[in-house]
C-alpha cells in the first residue's frame, strides 16, 4: 500500500457447471435409479429360493443369485447417493452463482472507482480508443496523475478483500465440483450398472430364445413359416384349426425333439421346483410366456409354479389334441362300448376350447384333470378345491366342474375361486371304492397340489388372509382326509357324504402337527347309505361326522328333525343349488355362516374361530368360519 | 383283511341301491320339464330383484355320477344389477310373497332361499357390488 492505486481486478471465471446442468444430471440419475430399482426388485424375487440354472443356462443362472441381487441393490444405493449429491451440487451451484454475481458487481464497481481515481482531473483529455483498462496491457494499473492518498488506501484495502473473496469463491466452486465428481465416481464404481444391464439383456435374450425356438420349429416343418408374425392368440387359433400341429408340439418326433437348446434347458430346469418356475415366468413378457406355454405344452401344462393362466394356455394344446383323437376314436368305432364316454369327453373338450376354460392340470392318459373356476388375484378372499368321488374320470369331469362353478357364480363379489380337482384315477366302481389303493395314489398328489395352490395364491397378490378349503365328496372325502396325513395345506376341510377321514386316521392324533389349525366340517344326509361305511373297520378311517373337533353341518333337517323340502335325498343331490347342504358348502367355501346338523344350533364361520352366534337373526344359532 | 374289504364292498353296494332309488318311490318327472319350470321361477325372482339379467350358468347336471338312472338336475344362475335396499326388500316383501305362495323361506347371510317340493331357488345380494346372483334347481328329473 505504498500510496499508489491498486490494480484492477480481472474478470471472475465463468462457472463450468451451472445449476440447470446439475438438475439434468440429477434427473438422469433418478431415471437410472428407478430402472435399477425395478431390476433389484425383480432380482430379489429371482433369488428368493436360491435356485440356480444348470448346464447351458449356468451363466444365466449366476445372474439370478442372491449375490447379484445384493450387487444391484448396492448399485441402486450408490445411484441414490449420486442423486443426492447432484441435488447438493445444484444447491451449491445456485449459491455460488449468486455469489459470483454479487462479487462481479462489486468487482466492476471497484474497478470503476479505481479507474476514476486514476483519471486525470477535469482537464484531462478523453482517452482515445476506449477505456483505461482496455488501453493498459495486462490490466496494469495506470499511474494516477493526481492521487488522493486516502482514497488510494481505501481502494487498495477493498481490492485486497474482494480479490480474497473471489479466490475463496473459486475454491468453493472447485470443492463443490470435486464432491460431486467423487459421488459420481462411487456410482460408477458400483455401477456395474453394467451388471444391471446384463440382467436386462438376459431378460431380452429370453425373448430371443423364444424367437429362435419358433424359427427352429419352422425349419423342422412343425410350424408354418408365417408363425413369426403371429400373436400368441393367433397361434392358439392356428393350433385349434390344426390339431396335427398340436400333436407334434406335444409329441415331437426324433427330428423335432431337439431338446438341447438354451430355452429347452431353461424350461427343463424350471420344472425342478415352484420357485424356479415362478422366477422364469416373472421374467418373461406376457407374449413370451404365452408362446412358451404353446411351444412347450407338455412341460408347462402341469409345471408347478407356472402361473395358472399360463398352465391353462399350455393345456389347451393338450385338449386340442385329445379332442382330435377322441373324434378319431368315435369315427373308428361309432357303436363301441365306450361311445357314451367318448361323446361326453368330446363335449367336454369342445366346451373347454370354445369357452376358453382354465384347465390347470391335464394328462388324459392318466385321467388327470383340474380346472380353475374364477380367478385367483388381488380380489380373492377364498379358494375352494372340490374333489369328486367314485366313478370320476375325464368323461364325467363336467359334473364336478358344474358343481364348482355354481359356487363361484353365486358369489357375486368375485372373491371366491374354485378348483375342480381330479388328479388321478378314481375307483371306477363301488366294489373298487372299498379299495384304499386309489386314495393312496391320490392323497399325496392332492397334498402336493395344495402346495402349488398356496404358491399361486401367495404370488397372485391375494392377501395373506385368503383362506383355502379342501372339500371331498364321497370317495373324494377319503382322499382329502388321507391327504391331511401328507400335510395338506388347508385352512378348512369339508367332508361331503364322505367315505371317511382317510385310511388309518382314527382320531386327531393320527394327523401331523401341520394340521393342528385346520378347521373341519362334515355333512352326511341322513338317508345316505354312505353312513354305513363311514368308520367301518378296515374302511377309510374314522366317521367324519363324529371325528373329534369336526363340526357336523345340516343337510336339510328342519327344527323337528324332518327332512326339509328342496332336496332329493340321495348321495349327490346335496349339490343342488339353493338346497340346505349346498348353502352350507357355499358358506364353508366363502367363510360365512353355516347351519349345524343340530337344527337348534347354527354356527357363524367368520371371525377368529368358529363360534356359536346366539344373537343371530338368521333363525338359529350360527357359527363363524375363518 | 380280505373279509373286511369284502364287507366294505357289500356296504358300498348298498349305497348303489340307495342312490338309484328315488326318495319317495314316485316316477321321476322329465328333466327338461323340471328344468324349464325352475328356470322360469329363477328368472321371475331375478326380474323382481334387479335389472340387466345375465345368465352365468345354465346346464343339466347328473344327479349321481356314473348312474344315468338317477337323472339330472338344473344348475342355473343369473346375475342382475341391484339398487340399494334390495336385500331388505328380498328379506321382507318378496319373502312374504313367496311364503304366501307355499314356499319355505330360509334366510341366509347374503340373501334368502325359497324351497318347495324338490325345487330350491335363492338369491345372494351384494349391494356394495351393485349386483345379485339368483340361482337354483328344480330337483332331479329323467
Amino acid at each position: 500500500m505504498g500510496g499508489g492505486l491498486p490494480p484492477l481486478i480481472g474478470a471472475i471465471p465463468e462457472m463450468e457447471c451451472i445449476p440447470a446442468a446439475a438438475k439434468r444430471i440429477a434427473r438422469r440419475l433418478r431415471t437410472i435409479h428407478e430402472n435399477v430399482d425395478e431390476v433389484t426388485t425383480w432380482a430379489d424375487k429371482r433369488s428368493a429360493d436360491g435356485a440356480g440354472w444348470t448346464g447351458d443356462a449356468a451363466e444365466a443362472s449366476d445372474h439370478t443369485s442372491t449375490r447379484y441381487a445384493r450387487r444391484i441393490a448396492a448399485t441402486g444405493a450408490a445411484l441414490y447417493a449420486g442423486i443426492e449429491a447432484a441435488h447438493d451440487f445444484e444447491s451449491d451451484l445456485e449459491a455460488l452463482d449468486k455469489e459470483r454475481t454479487e462479487l462481479d458487481t462489486a468487482r466492476i464497481t471497484l474497478n470503476d472507482e479505481i479507474r476514476a481515481a486514476a483519471a486525470p482531473p477535469v482537464t484531462a483529455p478523453a482517452l482515445p480508443g476506449g477505456t483505461l483498462s482496455q488501453l493498459l496491457p495486462g490490466g496494469a494499473s495506470p499511474m494516477p496523475l493526481l492521487l488522493d492518498p486516502f482514497l488510494a488506501t481505501q481502494l487498495t484495502l477493498r481490492q485486497i478483500a474482494l480479490s480474497s473473496a473471489i479466490r475463496t469463491w473459486g475454491e468453493n466452486v472447485t470443492a463443490a465440483e470435486e464432491r460431486f465428481i467423487a459421488a459420481l465416481a462411487a456410482v460408477d464404481t458400483y455401477g456395474e450398472g453394467a451388471a444391471a444391464v446384463d440382467e436386462v439383456e438376459y431378460t431380452a435374450n429370453l425373448g430371443a430364445h423364444v424367437d429362435n425356438k419358433l424359427d427352429d420349429l419352422v425349419k423342422k416343418g412343425v410350424l408354418p413359416a408365417d408363425v413369426a408374425a403371429m400373436t400368441p392368440e393367433q397361434l392358439r387359433e392356428y393350433l385349434i384349426d390344426h390339431p396335427e400341429t398340436a400333436a407334434l408340439l406335444l409329441r415331437p418326433g426324433p427330428t423335432a425333439n431337439n431338446k438341447d437348446g438354451t430355452l429347452d434347458s431353461i424350461i427343463e430346469d424350471a420344472k425342478e421346483n415352484i420357485g424356479t418356475a415362478q422366477d422364469l415366468f416373472d421374467t418373461l413378457s406376457p407374449r413370451d410366456a404365452a408362446l412358451i406355454a404353446l411351444l412347450y405344452p407338455d412341460e408347462v401344462g402341469n409345471m408347478d409354479g407356472a402361473p395358472f393362466p399360463v398352465r391353462a394356455d399350455a393345456n389347451l394344446v393338450g385338449v386340442i389334441d385329445a379332442l382330435d383323437r377322441t373324434e378319431y376314436a368315435l369315427a373308428q368305432d361309432p357303436s363301441g362300448d365306450f361311445r357314451t364316454e367318448l361323446e361326453d369327453s368330446r363335449a367336454l373338450y369342445q366346451s373347454i376350447i370354445t369357452n376358453d376354460r382354465q384347465i390347470i392340470l391335464f394328462d388324459e392318459g392318466h385321467q388327470r384333470i383340474a380346472e380353475l373356476h374364477g380367478t385367483i388375484d388381488a380380489n380373492t378372499k377364498n379358494v375352494g378345491v372340490l374333489v369328486p368321488g367314485t366313478f370320476s374320470d375325464i368323461s364325467n369331469f363336467q359334473v364336478v366342474a358344474d358343481r364348482s362353478q355354481s359356487f363361484v357364480d353365486a358369489d357375486y363379489s368375485g372373491g371366491l375361486a374354485m378348483i375342480s380337482w381330479q388328479g388321478g384315477e378314481f375307483p371306477p366302481s363301488l366294489i373298487e371304492a372299498a379299495s384304499k389303493g386309489y386314495a393312496d395314489d391320490l392323497a399325496p398328489k392332492l397334498a402336493s397340489f395344495s402346495e402349488v395352490v398356496q404358491a399361486e395364491i401367495d404370488h397372485s397378490g391375494a392377501g395373506p388372509d385368503t383362506r383355502t378349503t379342501y372339500a371331498g365328496h364321497s370317495y373324494g372325502g377319503a382322499v382329502v382326509g388321507l391327504a391331511e396325513t401328507y400335510g395338506l395345506q388347508a385352512d378348512r376341510v369339508l367332508h361331503i357324504e364322505s367315505a371317511g377321514m382317510g385310511q388309518h386316521v382314527d382320531d386327531p392324533s393320527d394327523l401331523p402337527a401341520s394340521q393342528d389349525n385346520v378347521d373341519r366340517y362334515s355333512m352326511t344326509d341322513e338317508d345316505d347309505f354312505i353312513s354305513l361305511v363311514q368308520g367301518a373297520p378296515g374302511g377309510h378311517g374314522a366317521d367324519p361326522d363324529t371325528f373329534d373337533g369336526t363340526t357336523r353341518l345340516a343337510t336339510g333337517l328342519d327344527k323337528d328333525g324332518d327332512p326339509i323340502v328342496g332336496l332329493s335325498h340321495s348321495h349327490s343331490a346335496v349339490f343342488q343349488e339353493g338346497s340346505e347342504p349346498w348353502e352350507n358348502m357355499f358358506q364353508t367355501f366363502t367363510g360365512g355362516t353355516v347351519t349345524t346338523f343340530d337344527p337348534s344350533e347354527a354356527i357363524v364361520l367368520k371371525g377368529d374361530s368358529p363360534h356359536i352366534d346366539e344373537d343371530s337373526d338368521l333363525g338359529k344359532q350360527k357359527v363363524d368360519i375363518d | 383283511m380280505r373279509i373286511v374289504t369284502a364287507a366294505g364292498a357289500v356296504l358300498l353296494c348298498l349305497v348303489t341301491a340307495a342312490c338309484t332309488d328315488s326318495d319317495d318311490g314316485s316316477e321321476m318327472r322329465d328333466a327338461e320339464t323340471v328344468a324349464a319350470e325352475a328356470r322360469a321361477e329363477i328368472d321371475d325372482l331375478a326380474q323382481r330383484l334387479g335389472t340387466d339379467p345375465e345368465v352365468r350358468h345354465d346346464t343339466l347336471v347328473d344327479c349321481e355320477v356314473g348312474d344315468e338312472d338317477a337323472g339330472k338336475y338344473l344348475s342355473y344362475n343369473v346375475h342382475v344389477r341391484v339398487e340399494p335396499g334390495t336385500l331388505e326388500r328380498l328379506r321382507t316383501e318378496i319373502a312374504a310373497d313367496y311364503e304366501a305362495d307355499g314356499w319355505t323361506v330360509r334366510q341366509d347371510p347374503e340373501g334368502t332361499r325359497f324351497l318347495k317340493g324338490q325345487a330350491s331357488i335363492g338369491a345372494k345380494v351384494y349391494e356394495d357390488k351393485g349386483g345379485a346372483a339368483v340361482f337354483g334347481s328344480g330337483g332331479c328329473g329323467k
